[in-house]
């Protein structure tokens, strides 16, 4: 069989940019907790990505990654350039764990704990841990978004999450 | 074996399972094992200090919501993924070949191979073998290779994603299906 060259259209990009909003606005939020200021950074990231896919004529190689990357960028921007970054309330978090009621409350202040600790976070552990403890994104994939090797990945990850872990354990 | 001996063999597990997490080496199983063991509440006293981690994990994952309406971590979903990962690839595989393969029937015997221009953006839901080589992909009348080829990689390629591409094989091609 013959190789398929795949011919990206505009349409089609514009549809994996509508799927991923949610998962972009979702990391830019927990990136910079303004929940205004990350739907700017997620418009802003899709405005450019469609701007590069028209100059070059092409698709990037993994749409995906490279949206996340532009987003992640755009945050850091944010971060560097302005010194309030705020937490994101936790009652906006889906509480989908299956936990009985009574323990519920007992739960919540336990994440909440943990919700701090990841907001105190050096922008590169928290951007490791966001895109894989809580956007599930396998390391290969997170290399790719930050531009870095896999060990030192797999280093980040371990760093943030004793870090967090250290946080709450004292 | 003992009751004893299973905690034991559990807590071994426990103890593995967390220093390879905060090494950052667990895979998605072995941190779904890790996050189930804290919610179910049964974890030995000295690991509860951990407890939080995983309950932060779920409680604050992102979930997307899938087409039939259920929400999954990206995680479940490739867990899911792989169970059905040869479905998969054959289903795919047959959709782009099903449309090629009609194409290949009908303009060989013609003996034609002019270009054409479909519109690209059906996807695919009926290819028709057995009706004297004519091929009509949603309302995309296949005239010619370039066609042909087009609207494969086009219904291919605007199903989504890898979940999609299952559903939509499973549930509407006639051939190929695995």
């Amino acid at each position: 069989m013959s190789v398929i060259i795949f011919r990206m259209e505009e349409k089609e990009l514009e549809n994996i940019v509508m799927r991923l909003r949610p998962k972009m606005r979702f990391f830019a939020l927990r990136m910079i907790g303004d929940p205004s200021m990350s739907e700017d950074m997620v418009q802003d990231a899709i405005l450019s990505f469609m701007k590069v896919f028209r100059s070059k004529g092409r698709r990037p190689d993994n749409p995906e990654a490279f949206l996340m990357k532009i987003v992640r960028n755009r945050c850091l921007d944010h971060i560097r350039h302005s010194s309030v970054v705020t937490c994101v309330p936790l009652d906006a978090a889906a509480s989908k764990a299956g936990v009985p009621q009574d323990r519920l409350q007992e739960c919540r202040d336990q994440v909440e704990l943990v919700h701090k600790a990841v907001a105190k976070l050096g922008e590169n552990y928290k951007t490791v841990f966001i895109l894989r403890d809580m956007l599930g994104y396998d390391m290969d994939e997170i290399a790719h978004i930050m531009g870095a090797g896999g060990s030192a990945v797999r280093k980040m990850l371990s760093r943030a999450r004793k870090l967090i872990r250290d946080e709450f354990t004292d | 074996m003992e009751p004893e001996m299973k905690m034991l063999q559990k807590n071994d597990r426990l103890e593995k399972l967390l220093e390879r997490y905060f090494d950052g080496r667990t895979d998605d199983a072995e941190e779904k094992e890790l996050t189930d063991y804290f919610l179910q509440g049964t974890v030995p006293e000295v690991y509860r200090r951990y407890a939080p981690l995983f309950l932060y994990k779920s409680f604050a994952a992102f979930r997307h919501q899938d087409m039939d309406g259920h929400e999954r971590t990206r995680a479940e979903k490739r867990q899911g993924r792989f169970k059905d990962f040869s479905r998969v690839l054959s289903g795919s595989f047959a959709a782009a070949a099903a449309a090629v393969a009609v194409t290949v029937l009908v303009f060989r015997d013609a003996g034609q191979f002019g270009t054409g221009v479909g519109n690209g953006t059906a996807g695919i839901q009926s290819v028709d073998m057995q009706s004297g080589f004519t091929a009509s992909v949603e309302g995309v009348e296949v005239k010619d290779l370039e066609t042909a080829l087009s609207v494969a990689e086009s219904g291919l390629s605007m199903l989504g994603g890898i979940d999609d591409c299952i559903r939509h094989v499973s549930e509407n091609l006639p051939v190929g299906r695995p």
